[in-house]
């Protein structure tokens, strides 16, 4: 006895102070209900280890203290407990490796999207430009009538400089190109010439050295800054750059400094080409200055830094208050219909490539949807069929939260698998994808996978967990508690789970209608653009870039003797059927227009008589195939004397107006000139750009004056019907270094590349739509057929009912083909009433298609009820084949 | 959290427990009577040593599913001085859920020998 009082010493304290007593009296109790020594010292023994037992378990794990409810599961907490639930949830994935693979590999279809396309907006519309405070930017354009966005003439620049008040600072730049004259290395690179502000007012300082200033620029000094590529291509980064002497277009030049990595100036962001050689523009802006009658040439980029409490919208109403004061001092006619046009520098650059990266992020978020539509119904699939394992679970005691978290940690666990697996394949498609086109989206260059992509797509894995993994864990939950599901498990649930389930095929099937939509529209577009004749035939012909230094062309003649040499030998070679030099190449340059006279012809008030003008060589029109419609074009009869002007028929109809127009005088860069020939008109500044009046002269006709119009001219080689054109290039080369070693070769493509690239937009877009329509199409018919392979296999017993009572197995398949289109068709209806709202973002990325077009919104219905009732079908052919006597067999 | 799942997550129950609450649903007893009533509804197989009783009876109403009662009881014996213990209706909730719990689990385990068969 005084040995267990005192083992009641191993007890905590106030737990022996309640119970020793009565402890005490039962130990003797009971030792006295012992009959024999063995007995009492067996019993000794299980009582003073049982009192051990209790005591440890006491210390270690005392009871609470309060009558309180205890909350939570015994034992594990915090991280252990979800380490514990980590390894269930991956065990149970495991255990079902079909499951698995399929959730995973949809959901990286989804994501890897998602991943993409965020990868691309990030790129391209959210990443900072290379200048600082990018948001007090704008660029600064002039509108007349016909003419909604065009160049600002050298006195509109003097008249805002000195003017505006809403702008601190105004620079303006020009878009050139130049040439790097050594005789070993020569290189063409694009140029601009720049105002000394043009720096400050983009608030950007050089790497090295520094910019020029008002001094160097008034001076005419030869110097210029350098790109960072071009300093590190062709010096080797060296610093010593700074300060030296090199031969740029035959002139030696001072490199002044050299720009930072990655700046590019607001105009390259359309092009592939960036501008890698600044050199200074003198404007002087100490003086107003009369606008010249004709209006000036203008040949200027604008870009402006706001006053720091000014608004974009606000620089537009004091511009156009500038110019309304102009007009009504008399500077600008008014029927000129003048206007300016200040737009944010990041809308100004982005343009459409901004709405399509939204309309594709719409896309894939849709896809996304979709994806989690189908994760989610093979949850809930899976969830019944787990519903026995779940009330076992909670039969050995797993709490309701306890069944959520771990449905809710095995969505997780899939959405990062999918997200892990779909931002590779997303990063390497959107590779692929802008490597085929590195033209349609400004700044694509930068599109990759990097932290910001991967958070972006942890953060939408973790929402889509929760967004498919909830639905199907609350409803195991609520199995769990049902004490009859152990009973039913084997056939069948509740009638409501087979309603949400169609409900949430039908939501897919309409996510899926919406995005055909879109992509149908998209090739719609493409389809109508691509059907755009552009006047010109593309086959078989490789085009490339000249550019003659006026240090040693000084006049048209020496111009005339290099291309006529370069012409008659190429002309010559193997090969080639034809060739020819034109200013401006269609669809690869923008043109700009002319001032003309037409005798006979008044234009109406507001209007002037404006033409885009082309300088060429004689055989271009053969060359290019650009139909002659009346009279002829140049030849070699037309000498260095002679007038002749060839205008294309919009001209013709537009200022003759039904008059013939051979014969006519026409005062021409001003010269007065005769048409000679009407020519088929040519699609110039874009695919869809409206076709405007346009007249060519001939190269060696041009007047010494005006001698930089036919400097930088492009060859046309046209190489036969039959292989590729870029095998005449080596040869074509050759000519050029024997005419001239010291002149670099640029542009090379072919005319097929260069009307290609006008269509690069739209491919994308087209592409990208296509492909993600596509999986949303495959992701919702795998739903539609999941749903119905599984609610026949449920259903066998039903079926076999119905089939021994007498129903013949075309009414199976009708019964079941019914339950699947009436989710399509649900879909359907609500999919084309999205479809609807949702393609009027489109507009702006459409062309020759109405959003609302019946013919896209007919043909994807009908595409979309022939591929549901496919998915439907098959289950219910199998559904048909049920031996009712075996399904009556089957529980 | 409900009262539902703050029950089922008291289970599974302890061998202990569940043999005290099913002797405690008749009527209260003193904790030497608990043990007792044990022994013979279980015809003297599941056996209780003291430490073992009270330490449970402890967590049992520190949970809340037994309370200690002032039943005036005529004293028993030569001890006037015992707490009698009642069960809660929490415990009559928990020994219920427990019954229906250790129901699933026989009858699926007899569906899987029937399986088996």
């Amino acid at each position: 006895m005084w040995a267990y009082r005192a083992a009641l010493f191993l007890l905590p304290r106030d737990f022996r102070e309640q119970y020793r007593d009565e402890m005490l009296r039962a130990y003797a109790r009971e030792l006295g209900a012992s009959r024999s020594p063995l007995a009492r010292a067996a019993f000794r023994l299980r009582v003073f280890w049982d009192l051990v037992l209790t005591a440890v378990r006491l210390r270690v794990r005392p009871p609470p203290r309060s009558n309180a409810v205890v909350k939570g599961r015994k034992g594990m907490r915090g991280s252990a407990r979800w380490g514990y639930d980590l390894r269930m949830a991956l065990r149970t994935l495991r255990r079902s490796p079909g499951f698995t693979m399929m959730a995973i590999v949809t959901l990286a279809l989804g994501l890897g999207a998602n991943a993409a396309i965020f990868g691309a907006v990030k790129a391209v519309i959210l990443a900072p430009f290379p200048y600082g405070d990018e948001d007090g930017l704008v660029m600064v354009w002039s509108q007349w009538i016909n003419f909604p966005k065009t160049w600002v003439s050298t006195q509109e620049y003097q008249n805002y400089t000195r003017r505006a008040r809403t702008l601190d600072d105004v620079a303006a730049f020009t878009g050139e190109s130049a040439t790097f004259t050594s005789p070993d290395n020569p290189e063409r690179v694009q140029a601009t010439a720049a105002t000394a502000n043009l720096f400050r007012t983009l608030r950007v300082e050089p790497e090295m050295g520094r910019s020029f200033t008002d001094d160097e620029a008034r001076g005419g000094a030869n110097v210029a800054l350098i790109g960072y590529r071009l300093w590190q291509r062709r010096y080797g980064g060296s610093s010593d750059i700074v300060g030296r002497n090199v031969e740029i277009d035959g002139v030696a030049t001072r490199v002044l400094g050299v720009l930072p990595r990655g700046f590019m100036l607001p105009t390259d962001y359309q092009g592939t080409t960036e501008t890698e050689l600044f050199r200074p523009l003198w404007i002087d802006t100490s003086a107003d200055v009369q606008v010249p009658a004709n209006g000036g040439g203008h040949g200027l980029y604008v870009v402006g830094r706001m006053a720091p409490d000014a608004s974009a919208a606000g620089a537009q109403t004091d511009l156009s208050r500038l110019v309304d004061d102009l007009t009504r001092e008399g500077v600008y006619p008014p029927e000129w219909g003048f206007r300016v046009r200040v737009i944010p520098l990041g809308d100004d650059v982005l343009g459409t490539s901004r709405r399509a990266l939204w309309v594709l992020m719409g896309a894939v978020a849709l896809v996304l949807l979709i994806a989690c539509g189908n994760v989610g119904s093979l949850l809930l699939a899976r969830g019944r069929t787990r519903a026995r394992e779940m009330a076992v679970r909670s039969a050995m005691g797993a709490g309701r939260e306890v069944i959520v978290r771990q449905i809710l940690l095995e969505s997780l666990l899939l959405a990062v698998g999918g997200g892990a697996v779909g931002v590779v394949l997303g990063m390497l498609g959107v590779r692929g994808l802008l490597s085929l086109d590195p033209g349609a989206v400004p700044r694509s260059g930068t599109v990759g996978l990097d932290a910001g992509v991967l958070a972006f797509t942890l953060a939408v894995a973790t929402a889509t967990a929760i967004l498919f993994g909830l639905v199907p864990a609350l409803r195991a939950a609520g199995q769990a508690d049902l004490a009859g599901a152990l009973r039913e498990g084997r056939r069948n649930t509740g009638r409501g789970g087979r309603r949400a389930h169609g409900l949430m095929v039908a939501g897919q099937t309409a996510l899926a209608v919406m995005l055909l939509v879109g992509a149908g529209l998209m090739l719609r577009t493409f389809q109508r653009l691509s059907a755009v004749d552009p006047g010109f035939d593309t086959d078989g012909a490789l085009t490339l870039r000249l550019s003659l230094p006026a240090a040693r062309y000084p006049d048209v003649a020496s111009a005339s003797a290099f291309y006529d040499r370069v012409l008659s030998e190429t002309r010559s070679l193997p090969g080639v059927t034809d060739a020819a030099f034109v200013r401006v190449l269609p669809l690869a340059t923008q043109i700009g227009d002319w001032g003309l006279q037409v005798d006979g012809y008044t234009p109406p008030p507001g209007q002037g008589t404006p033409g885009d003008w082309q300088v060429v060589s004689e055989g271009y029109f053969r060359t290019m195939d650009i139909p002659v419609v009346r009279g002829r074009t140049f030849d070699a009869t037309d000498d260095v004397t002679g007038d002749g002007l060839v205008i294309n028929e919009t001209m013709a109809r537009r200022y003759w107006e039904g008059r013939d127009p051979l014969g006519t005088l026409v005062v021409a860069m001003g010269d007065t000139t005769v048409v000679m020939g009407v020519v088929g008109d040519v699609t110039h500044n874009g695919i869809t750009a409206e076709i405007k009046p346009k007249f060519y002269r001939l190269q060696r006709q041009i007047p010494d004056g005006l001698a930089n119009t036919q400097r930088g001219m492009t060859l046309v080689v046209r190489a036969g019907t039959a292989g590729d054109p870029y095998q005449v290039l080596a040869p074509v080369r050759d000519i050029i270094r024997r005419a001239d070693p010291s002149l670099a070769v640029s542009e090379v493509q072919t005319l097929d590349e260069v009307t290609a690239g006008t269509l690069g937009q739209p491919q994308m877009l087209v592409t990208l739509l296509g492909l993600f329509a596509a999986t949303a199409l495959l992701l919702s018919v795998v739903g539609v057929y999941g749903v119905l392979a599984y609610a026949v296999t449920r259903r066998t017993r039903e079926i076999g009912v119905r089939m021994a009572l007498g129903a013949d197995r075309r009414g199976v398949v009708g019964m079941v083909v019914r339950q699947g289109m009436g989710m399509a068709s649900l879909g359907l209806v609500v999919g084309l009433g999205g479809a609807l709202v949702l393609t009027r973002t489109m507009r702006g990325l459409l062309y020759g298609v109405a959003p609302q077009d019946p013919a896209t919104f007919a043909v994807v219905s009908g595409l979309f009820l022939i591929v549901t009732f496919t998915a439907a079908y098959l289950p219910a052919r199998r559904a048909a084949r049920t031996d009712p006597v075996g399904a009556l067999r089957t529980d | 959290m409900t009262a539902e799942s703050s029950v089922l997550d008291l289970l599974p129950l302890p061998r202990a427990t569940f043999h005290i609450l099913v002797a405690l649903q008749e009527a209260p007893l003193h904790g030497y009577a608990v043990k007792q009533r044990v022994e013979s509804l279980s015809e003297g197989v599941v056996r209780m040593a003291p430490a073992t009783l009270y330490e449970t009876l402890h967590r049992m109403k520190a949970r809340g599913l037994v309370e200690e009662t002032d039943l005036e009881l005529p004293p028993e014996e030569d001890h006037p001085q015992r707490s009698y213990y009642r069960l809660t209706s929490h415990g009559r909730a928990v020994l219920a859920a427990e019954v229906r719990r250790l129901g699933l689990m026989v009858d699926h385990a007899r569906l899987l020998l029937e399986e088996g068969a």
